[in-house]
Formats: C-alpha cells, sequence, structure tokens
C-alpha cells in the first residue's frame, strides 16, 4: 500500500526541511558512524567465514602430528593446536558452525517470542496462563534447562539450537510484553478501534511496530548469548560433537594450554568478542533506524 | 515599561534587560529569546502573556537561574539590583531560593511524591533563614493557614498524592511564599486545575503574595486570567516582546495585531453565530523563524517594511509595541469583534422533526477498585439520558472525574456500559458485536484529544490518511489516495503532508489530520473528546471554525465534550452540564447561559474568566 504512495506520484515540493527517502537514511547514516564499522566488519566475518575453503591452507580437521603447538608464522598465520591442526582453518570453518546456530537461534527465539509476547499481552487471559509458565521458565538458570533437554533429547547440532531457542524465548516474550502493554493503553489504538480495525490488524500492523526497536536489540543480544552457549554447551561437553569445529569447542580444546600456547584460545576468542560487538552496535544503529522520530537533531 | 527606564529602575523588583537565549546545536544555534526587556516593580503583578513556543516560560526560567546548562545567556537580569546572569550556580541557587519562589503548572510533578508536605515546606525556612526544624514547622503551619489551609487540617504528614488538585496548588503556593521572597514566579498555575478552582487559586496567588510583600510574574495564555490578576502585561511572539504596557489598556485598546488576534480568537459568550477571528499558521519554530517582523506571515496587515525588524517602541499612552503598524487607537476593540457572520443556515437552534441521531438511556458504568477481597464498586457514570439529533452538536461539560470521558467511550463502545441503552441511527448499538460493529463504527467516529498520541508515529500521514478508505472500502482502490488528499484539503491542508510523520507536524496540523481520518467514512456522528484543549487559542479558533463548516458542509453530528464553557456555548445545539456522573441540566445554550437552573450550573458559570474586551 506504501508503493502506491510513493510511486509515480508527483508531491508537491515541501515548504520547510522535512527529510524524507534516501535523503533521510543519508542523513541517518552519517550520524551513526558506528553503525556502518560494525556491519563492515560483521559482512567481512561472514564473508571469511563462507570462503573459508579458499582462504585457509588446510582442512580444519586435518592432524598432522609434527606440527604440534606451533605459534603463529608465515605457514599457519593463527598457529596450531595441540594435535597439529591448523586454528586459522579452525577458526573459519568453526565460525560457520557458531554463526549458523547463532542467527538460527535468534531468528527462533525473537519469532516465536515475538508473537507469544504480542498475544499475551494485548489480551489478558492469554496473559494469565502463559506468563506463569514464562516465569516458570525464567526461574531456571538457562544454561542448566538447556543441558537437561539435550540429556532428554540427546546431543547433536539440531538439538543445540532447539533448546537455546527454547531458552531464549522467554526473555523476547517479557520485553514484547512491556511495550505491548504500554502501547495497547495509548490513544492511537483507540483511534483505530474507533475507525473500525479489526484487533489482529491493530495488533500487527500498529503495535508491532512499536515493538520492534527492543526486539532488534534483542536479537543481537541473543545471537551473540547463543555463541557464547553453544560454547559452554560445548565445553561442558553436551554441544555439538567433538570432531565438528566450533568457536566453543576451539576454546574448549584450549583450555589445557591456555598458559603455554596463546594463540589457541586468543584467535577463536577475539572472534567471538569482535562478532558480539559487532552484531550489538549494528543492533542499536538499526534501532534508531527504524523509528522516525529519532532521526531529526 | 516605557516610563521606567531611566530613574526608577534601580527601585525595581525584576529588571531583565535584553535577554537573549541561545541553545548551541551542531546544525546552527538556536535562539529562543532575542532582546527580551521587561521590569517589575514593588507589589505589582506582571502577565507574561503567549501562545506555546513564544518564549514565557524560558524567560521565567531564565529568572529563575533553572535554565539547562547548555544554554547561552546573554543581558542583564538584576534582582533588587544584584546582577544574577554574574553569580555562580551555588549563589544563585542560595539568592534564588530564598528571593525568588516559583509555582508551576503540574502541582503533582512539582511536588516530591515519596518527601511528606512538611518536609518539602520546611527544607526552604531551615536553609535560607537557618530555622530549627520545630520553628520550621511553626513557619509552615502559619504559612498554610495564610493559603487557605486551617490549621486544624494537619497537612505537614501527608503526602503529595493524598491531595486534591485544588490543595497541591495551595502547597506550592505556600511553598513558593515561606521564605518571603521578593518576586514570586507561576508558570501556568491555573491551567490544570478545574475552572470552579481557577477563579479561588488565582486570587489567592494574587492577595497572599501581595500580604508578603511580594512581586508577581503570572506567565499564561489566557488573556482572561491576566486582566483579573495583573498590573502590567508583557506579549511574547516568537522569543520577542511585541506589546507591553497596562494590562487594561492593553486588553481594551491593543495595538499589537498578535494582540488583538488572541483576543479575537477566544469565544464570547452569546457570539454563537460570530466565526472565530483566527491568525492564520502556528507559531513558527525555532530553526525556521521568519527574518524582519517574526509575527509578518501571519500578519493581514504586513507589507514591505515588515520584511525588517520594527522596533519595540512606546506609543502616545506608553505601551510600547514592536510594529510598523500598529492598530490605531480606539479602533481596536471594534476591529476584533467586527468578525465575519456564519450564514445563518445550518446554526439554527430548531429542532428539527425526524428522530434522534443518536439516543441514550439510562447509560451507566460502574469501575471496580481495590484488593480482591475488598474490592470496591464505583460508578463513573450513573445513569444518563440524552438525544443527539442529525447534524446538530450536543455539548457535555464538567469538570475533571465527571464522567464525561467515560460517556463517550461508551458510545463509542471502545468500553462496555453496565447499564443503559444507546440507539443509534435507528438501530440497538449495545447489542452490535464483532463483524457487525466494526462495520457500523463507519457512521460515528472519533477525535480525541490528545494531538500526539492520536495517531500512529510510526505511519506516515499518508499511510494513516488511507487506512479508513481501505478498511471501509470507500469507492475503487485507484481512488483512495485522490480521496485522502480531497479530505486533507477539506480540513485545510494539502498533498504535501501525504509523506510526514506525525511528529513533524505542529499540534494544530495533527489534529486536522486526525478530524480528516474521523471524516472519510463520511459519519453521521464524530465524538469529539476535548479535540481543542490541547490547542492554542489561536489554533482552537482555527479547528473550532474548521468543525463548524464542516458540520454545515456534512451534516455530520458532534457529541462535543470539553470542560471549557465558552468552547461549548460556542459549538453547541444542545448542552449537557455533567457532575459526578449525572447529567444535572439539560438545555440549549439560552436556557443554560442566561437561564441556569441547576445550582452546579450557575456555579460553573460564575467561574468563567471575564472577557472584559467584550463590553458592549
Amino acid at each position: 500500500m506504501s508503493g502506491e504512495l510513493e510511486s509515480g506520484v508527483a508531491f508537491e515540493p515541501l515548504s520547510d526541511p522535512v527529510l524524507v527517502g534516501r535523503r533521510r537514511l543519508r542523513h541517518v547514516i552519517a550520524d551513526h558512524p558506528s553503525m556502518i564499522v560494525a556491519g563492515l566488519a560483521l559482512l567481512i566475518i561472514v564473508a571469511v567465514t563462507i570462503l573459508a575453503p579458499l582462504l585457509a591452507h588446510a582442512a580444519p580437521d586435518q592432524i598432522v602430528v609434527t606440527d604440534r603447538l606451533k605459534g603463529p608464522s608465515g605457514a599457519h598465520l593463527f598457529g596450531t593446536d595441540n594435535l597439529g591442526r591448523d586454528i586459522l582453518a579452525r577458526t573459519l570453518y568453526g565460525g560457520r558452525t557458531s554463526l549458523k546456530i547463532g542467527l538460527v537461534v535468534a531468528l527462533l527465539s525473537v519469532g516465536g517470542g515475538t508473537v507469544i509476547g504480542l498475544l499475551v499481552g494485548f489480551y489478558e487471559i492469554v496473559d494469565m496462563i502463559v506468563m506463569r509458565l514464562v516465569d516458570g521458565l525464567m526461574a531456571l538458570p538457562a544454561l542448566i534447562l538447556a543441558i537437561s533437554m539435550i540429556g532428554v533429547l540427546g546431543a547433536g547440532i539440531t538439538t543445540v539450537v532447539i533448546c537455546l531457542s527454547i531458552v531464549y524465548v522467554p526473555r523476547v516474550v517479557r520485553v514484547i510484553r512491556g511495550s505491548v502493554l504500554i502501547i495497547r493503553k495509548s490513544t492511537f489504538v483507540d483511534d483505530e478501534r474507533a475507525l473500525g480495525q479489526s484487533e489482529p490488524y491493530i495488533l500487527f500492523r500498529h503495535v508491532l511496530p512499536h515493538c520492534m526497536s527492543p526486539v532488534i536489540v534483542q536479537a543481537s543480544f541473543i545471537f551473540s548469548y547463543a555463541i557464547l552457549a553453544e560454547a559452554g554447551l560445548s565445553f561442558l561437553g553436551v554441544g555439538i560433537p567433538v570432531d565438528v569445529p566450533s568457536w566453543g569447542n576451539i576454546l574448549t580444546d584450549s583450555r589445557s594450554y591456555l598458559t603455554t600456547a596463546w594463540w589457541m584460545s586468543i584467535f577463536p576468542g577475539l572472534a567471538i568478542a569482535l562478532t558480539v560487538l559487532s552484531l550489538n552496535v549494528f543492533g542499536d544503529g538499526l534501532r534508531d533506524l527504524l523509528d522516525p522520530r529519532l532521526q531529526e537533531r | 515599561m516605557g516610563e521606567t527606564v531611566g530613574s526608577e529602575t534601580t527601585e525595581s523588583v525584576l529588571d531583565v534587560e535584553n535577554l537573549t537565549v541561545t541553545f548551541p546545536r551542531r546544525r546552527g544555534d538556536l535562539t529562543a529569546l532575542t532582546d527580551v526587556s521587561f521590569h517589575v516593580r514593588p507589589g505589582e503583578a506582571v502577565g507574561l502573556v503567549g501562545e506555546s513556543g513564544c518564549g514565557k516560560s524560558l524567560t521565567a526560567l531564565s529568572v529563575a537561574g533553572l535554565l539547562p546548562s547548555d544554554c547561552r545567556v546573554d543581558g542583564s537580569i538584576r534582582l533588587r539590583g544584584t546582577e544574577l546572569t554574574a553569580l555562580s550556580r551555588t549563589e544563585r541557587r542560595a539568592l534564588g531560593g530564598k528571593e525568588i519562589g516559583m509555582v508551576f503548572q503540574d502541582p503533582l510533578s512539582a511536588l516530591h511524591p515519596v518527601l511528606s508536605i512538611g518536609d518539602q515546606l520546611t527544607e526552604g525556612p531551615r536553609r535560607h533563614l537557618g530555622l530549627s526544624r520545630r520553628a520550621a514547622r511553626d513557619r509552615a503551619r502559619d504559612m498554610l493557614d495564610r493559603v487557605g489551609i486551617p490549621r486544624t487540617r494537619n497537612l505537614l504528614d501527608e503526602y503529595a498524592h493524598q491531595l486534591s488538585g485544588g490543595m497541591r496548588q495551595r502547597v506550592m503556593l505556600a511553598m513558593a511564599l515561606i521564605c518571603e521572597p521578593q518576586l514570586v514566579i507561576a508558570d501556568e498555575p491555573t491551567t490544570a486545575l478545574d475552572v470552579t478552582l481557577q477563579a479561588q487559586i488565582l486570587e489567592l496567588l494574587r492577595t497572599t503574595t501581595m500580604d508578603v510583600g511580594a512581586s508577581l510574574v503570572l506567565i499564561t495564555h489566557d488573556l482572561g486570567v491576566v486582566s483579573q490578576a495583573c498590573d502590567r502585561m508583557v506579549v511574547m511572539y516568537a522569543g520577542h516582546v511585541v506589546e507591553a504596557g497596562r494590562a487594561r489598556t492593553v486588553i481594551t485598546e491593543p495595538r499589537h495585531h498578535y494582540t488583538a488576534g488572541l483576543m479575537g480568537a477566544v469565544p464570547l459568550p452569546g457570539e454563537r453565530r460570530r466565526r472565530l477571528q483566527t491568525i492564520a499558521g502556528t507559531v513558527p519554530q525555532l530553526d525556521r523563524m521568519p527574518t524582519g517582523c517574526r509575527f509578518a506571515p501571519r500578519c493581514g496587515s504586513a507589507d514591505e517594511a515588515c520584511r525588517t525588524e520594527p522596533r519595540l517602541e512606546p506609543t502616545d499612552e506608553a505601551t510600547l509595541v514592536k510594529c510598523w503598524h500598529p492598530l490605531p487607537r480606539g479602533r481596536a476593540v471594534a476591529a476584533v469583534l467586527a468578525a465575519e457572520e456564519r450564514p445563518a443556515e445550518g446554526v439554527s437552534d430548531a429542532v428539527p422533526s425526524e428522530g434522534p441521531l443518536l439516543s441514550v438511556r439510562g447509560l451507566r458504568r460502574e469501575f471496580t477498585s481495590g484488593p480482591a477481597l475488598r474490592r470496591k464498586v464505583v460508578a463513573a457514570v450513573k445513569g444518563v439520558d440524552f438525544d443527539i439529533q442529525p447534524g446538530e452538536t450536543f455539548g457535555l461539560v464538567g469538570e475533571s472525574g465527571s464522567g464525561k470521558s467515560t460517556v463517550a467511550r461508551m458510545v463509542l463502545r471502545l468500553i462496555g456500559a453496565t447499564d443503559g441503552q444507546i440507539t443509534f441511527d435507528g438501530g440497538d448499538l449495545t447489542a452490535l458485536r464483532g463483524r457487525a460493529l466494526r462495520r457500523k463504527r463507519r457512521d460515528f467516529q472519533m477525535v480525541s484529544q490528545d494531538p500526539y498520541g492520536a495517531l500512529n508515529p510510526r505511519m506516515t500521514i499518508g499511510h494513516l490518511m488511507l487506512e479508513p478508505f481501505r478498511l471501509h472500502e470507500l469507492g475503487p482502490a485507484s481512488t483512495w489516495r485522490d480521496q485522502s488528499v480531497t479530505m486533507l484539503e477539506e480540513v485545510g491542508l494539502n498533498a504535501s503532508m501525504l509523506r510526514r510523520y506525525p511528529h513533524q507536524l505542529s499540534g494544530g496540523q495533527r489534529q486536522r489530520v486526525a478530524i480528516a481520518r474521523a471524516l472519510a467514512p463520511k459519519p453521521k456522528l464524530i465524538v469529539a473528546d476535548e479535540a481543542v484543549s490541547a490547542l492554542d487559542v489561536s489554533v482552537q479558533a482555527q479547528v473550532l471554525n474548521m468543525m463548524k463548516d464542516l458540520q454545515d458542509r456534512f451534516q455530520v453530528a458532534y457529541l462535543f465534550i470539553s470542560h471549557d464553557l465558552s468552547v461549548i456555548e460556542f459549538m453547541s445545539h444542545q448542552i449537557g452540564v455533567m457532575r459526578h456522573g449525572e447529567l444535572v441540566e439539560v438545555g440549549s445554550p439560552t436556557d443554560i447561559y442566561q437561564n441556569a437552573q441547576h445550582q452546579y450550573t450557575q456555579e460553573l458559570l460564575s467561574a468563567i474568566p471575564p472577557v472584559p474586551w467584550a463590553t458592549r
């Protein structure tokens, strides 16, 4: 519908400098240089993990016994681990697993949490029932909950993703519910109702867009939490199988060599830190970009 | 003013000279006040008048030293000869706390929620006068007594939320006066109060201030309030002083077009057929100030000369006017009142013979409150009956808490009624549910009070305007956009609005959009709940005129709700007076305003601030 408005219609020139369309975008970007840097960093991280076969000299699981625990050098930029595997290759391939898990968990839990949160915030009866369940889930420590679920369902990447998604849904539900409770009371919701709009329409077209800012911030957090949680689960040996490289698995392997081979932990650690940081900064910028009120300063 | 320059200035309590306040911003400095000068003499009350955004409150904050730290203040502010701008922040606070008392618009947010009234009242005297706790409490009791709260009502250990609005404003006043300051600054002190309280509090403000020997600076948008309480007045527009002089002189013979315009915009008693005089446009925003005379773009008499800025100069009888073409003496009031008559058709008081459009019988609504086991039932509306004829306006008037809005929400079917019947357009409205109700909503629409909250801030105006057309499938989809532009033009806007967001519009423009949206499905009834209360006087006049014109054009009936008696009189064919959930009196404007039967109606009427320029 917005297409009809935007396309092919000659508008009168604006009498005063109200920023519209692409000019507004440019303005926002100029105001958020950090968002551009973070976005570029994310792009590069994703690109190098996709291009891992081209960038790495060796396969991530290729064991070279003679090259055990070698420091960074021309042959092995990030050094080698206790089995003589190339850390650079493992970090790049491990990124594939970790980012995949982070992305899928973020999408699943935000998607599910948003729908539940909207219903819970808008309808009081749903609220009374569902929120008790959510409170129950929140009461248990996330990692313990995930471990016990994996215990029931069995280990594997899919299980880890499902368990982490379920664990993070309550966070999203709470955030969304809070926003909905405020917006539900605002005048324009009554206005829409008086106009004759149906409840689902109001809920999805009017209330949902207002919840997007906190959701985006939550999504970037959950993305990073999931990467960390996967690392934690793998560390405890209940996460993804040892033979699949992930940033968590690599860190786990490096634990015994923290003092003797720093490169084993530093590089995958940096990868996690850089990804998480970029995600959060990018999420903040995105939130501002989506709010028309924050654009004129 | 003119006469005070020179020898008398040393005797003034407050001298503000060439005060200029600038907010440095990345994209250019914003100058909010430019060369503001005025003086306050001992025992005098000076009114600062103007619409929002004109700089009244900022002037007050500058004097009180409460401006945000990132702004630049030039010029001079002297309190009894002491240059305030030269003092350090600490010195200024010490002096200001003792010598300047402040009364704000909203006493609930100005009073501390978790400190008792006693704690807050004694803080000043203990700090600035060095009194002991006991002495300070004595003084506080004394002060409360003087603002009309008897000693027997021991208020000192109560908290702000336990008090009524009028009581809170009395406490604020006591707090402002307790150190016996030289100057009291009251910023819209009665605006948030009910009509019947306004007059009382204003009188109290005036007498107690004089009592302790303080001068008063009263900030208000209401010319009636100024004429009631002030000796002299200063009219501000867009950060400039545009007119200043003796209150009575300025009000009976305004020389500046803005002052006269403000007066013309107020609905006068018994003037229902008159169109309100309006000032075109709105107060300019800080970053879009016109050069030359700042009022020129809105002024009917502007010409080439107005491209350069006029000086604030004395006219013959000691009023100062900043205008190239001041209104001539003596003709000013006549000019204000010689406004265009409305055509008689469409505003006749005769009740048409066909049946009522909306008929409300025994409407009742109860709310439950309190904890689960001790739940209390409170009736907000206790059985209300009224009819609205097609194409007419039913005005519902009453103070806050009288149940007006609850009636509106029940008529709109936003909340259910506990009991009673609403018949609309021949059908029982209370029986409709779901899809049938949503379809019927086409015929009764709503315009709400809050022009800021009534439009989804994340949608463009174009999008918002499209919604009613799509929802009710008003004509083929290809015509929706043109239809929404037509509707916007109908309310005095144009297609350039389509791509803007609500926050990029002024309050008046937003309210116009809300009205255009409500009118789009061509409803038979529009429920307007305090639809103009949040708007400035000149904008309010524009919207009221427009709503009347639209009623004539579209034959729409209004359920018009307001706390403002003069607005209700101007708009309505029938008026209902509400109090404590009951309709105490229903009648035509003539019945109500000239021959009120109920005691409460008479009370309300006597509380309307006088309109001295309406004497004919």
